[in-house]
């Protein structure tokens, strides 16, 4: 896995165990952001690694941007109101930086 | 089918939306299906480098209309997205793959009186056969523009069928036995997983561990990723839209579905799949993992077990 700094001049934005929101959009392009993850507030898990945007590299771009991926982790009882499980069952989920805002 | 809430333009982004139980009913994939998904990874291998994953996952989510999405089974939507993306690029021609599709005897059967559920029963088969012959005539159109032979699909495909979760089972069973490649796993995955010689292709893996406290449970709300290079090809519920729905939504109803009771107080930890890595949990040992070699314990590790969809 390459690390952020390796590779490339990338400063990750934010670090392990800092609270971020997720933001929220109506996309009609193709992003690797769910919908149901929208707008939820999560702590960063780990910094995955530096990749191409899939949001450019979707429609071919052989050069796309390199982009900082986080790993968020959520508390389900905050992504789902209804959620039936324990209050401390979570979730993962990969989301590019330019998705997250510190909170 | 029931739809917790379905916004109209994201029709593929399914988690939390579709209140279906699993069907575990099927089980091993039909020779046209292997040969897509064997078409599939050799367009995008080293060799080909015809299309690329995230064109692939575009052309899978976007192009195919809610109402077919929705409708089509797995391997069927693969075929329609090899297809768009092979015209887009001018690799095939529209009419190679679409031209005479129209059965007419099927047309006569939809404009006759039917039930609605004789209707979507026809419509399934049809979808299916459909499918089968896309990929046919895809296939051809490959062969005949030197692509890739029928010879490499067969092979492509033998290899993968061998492979049945067997490096990814080498994987879980080092770490079992040995507590520094166990660490190094754990912290850091490509690299401990090449010292074992396993070709990991693109894929960025990420282990999660299941304790006595935690179980893990792997997903892709958006597709249907999987470490392929490790587990081979995947459980063909892992694929359907029931799965990919409720696993982030009802986790311990889908673990109760798949055979797997978790004792009360075990944290449930879901890992949505969404982007550029690919999970493989690690699983408990057996109580007897000290008596046994690595060899019998490779033997008691599943593909399930490796995605938390089993305790092993």
């Amino acid at each position: 896995m390459s690390h952020p700094s390796a590779a490339h001049d990338i400063v990750p934005r934010f670090a392990v165990g800092q609270t971020v929101r997720i933001r929220s959009a109506q996309v009609f392009t193709h992003i690797r952001t769910p919908w149901y993850v929208m707008g939820k507030v999560g702590t960063v898990e780990r910094v995955a690694g530096v990749f191409p945007d899939a949001e450019q590299t979707g429609y071919g771009h052989a050069n796309a941007r390199p982009v900082v991926l986080y790993r968020i982790q959520l508390l389900m009882q905050d992504i789902w109101t209804d959620y039936e499980g324990s209050d401390t069952d979570t979730l993962d989920v990969e989301i590019y930086e330019h998705w997250l805002e510190a909170v | 089918m029931a739809f917790f809430c379905y916004p109209v333009e994201r029709y593929h982004d399914v988690g939390g939306r579709i209140d279906a139980p699993l069907d575990l009913s099927r089980s091993g994939y039909e020779p046209w299906e292997k040969e897509i998904d064997a078409i599939h990874f050799m367009l995008a291998d080293a060799k080909r480098r015809r299309i690329f994953l995230e064109e692939f996952r575009r052309a899978l989510t976007l192009q195919l209309g809610r109402e077919r999405y929705l409708r089509l089974d797995f391997y069927e939507r693969w075929a329609i997205a090899i297809e768009v993306l092979l015209v887009e690029k001018g690799l095939i021609s529209p009419v190679d793959v679409g031209s005479s599709g129209f059965d007419l005897n099927v047309l006569q059967h939809q404009r006759a009186p039917v039930s609605a559920e004789d209707a979507a029963s026809k419509q399934r088969v049809t979808d299916r056969q459909e499918a089968e012959r896309r990929s046919m005539l895809l296939k051809q159109a490959l062969i005949e523009r030197g692509v890739m032979t029928q010879h490499e699909i067969d092979a492509f495909i033998a290899s993968v069928d061998t492979k049945e979760g067997g490096d990814g089972a080498k994987v879980v069973v080092r770490a079992w036995k040995d507590a520094a490649f166990k660490k190094a796993l754990l912290k850091d995955a490509n690299p401990a997983i090449r010292t074992l010689g396993i070709d990991l292709g693109f894929m960025h893996i990420c282990v999660v561990e299941n304790t006595s406290a935690i179980h893990n449970l792997i997903v892709c709300t958006l597709c249907s990723c999987y470490p392929r290079y490790l587990l081979g090809r995947p459980p063909i519920w892992y694929k359907s839209l029931a799965y990919r729905s409720r696993a982030v939504r009802q986790p311990k109803d889908i673990l109760r579905e798949l055979g797997v009771t978790l004792p009360d107080g075990v944290q449930i930890r879901v890992h949505d799949s969404s982007a550029d890595l690919r999970y493989l949990v690690l699983p408990l040992p057996p109580p007897d993992v000290s008596d046994l070699t690595e060899t019998e314990l490779i033997g008691r590790v599943t593909c399930e077990g490796m995605i938390g969809a089993a305790l092993r």
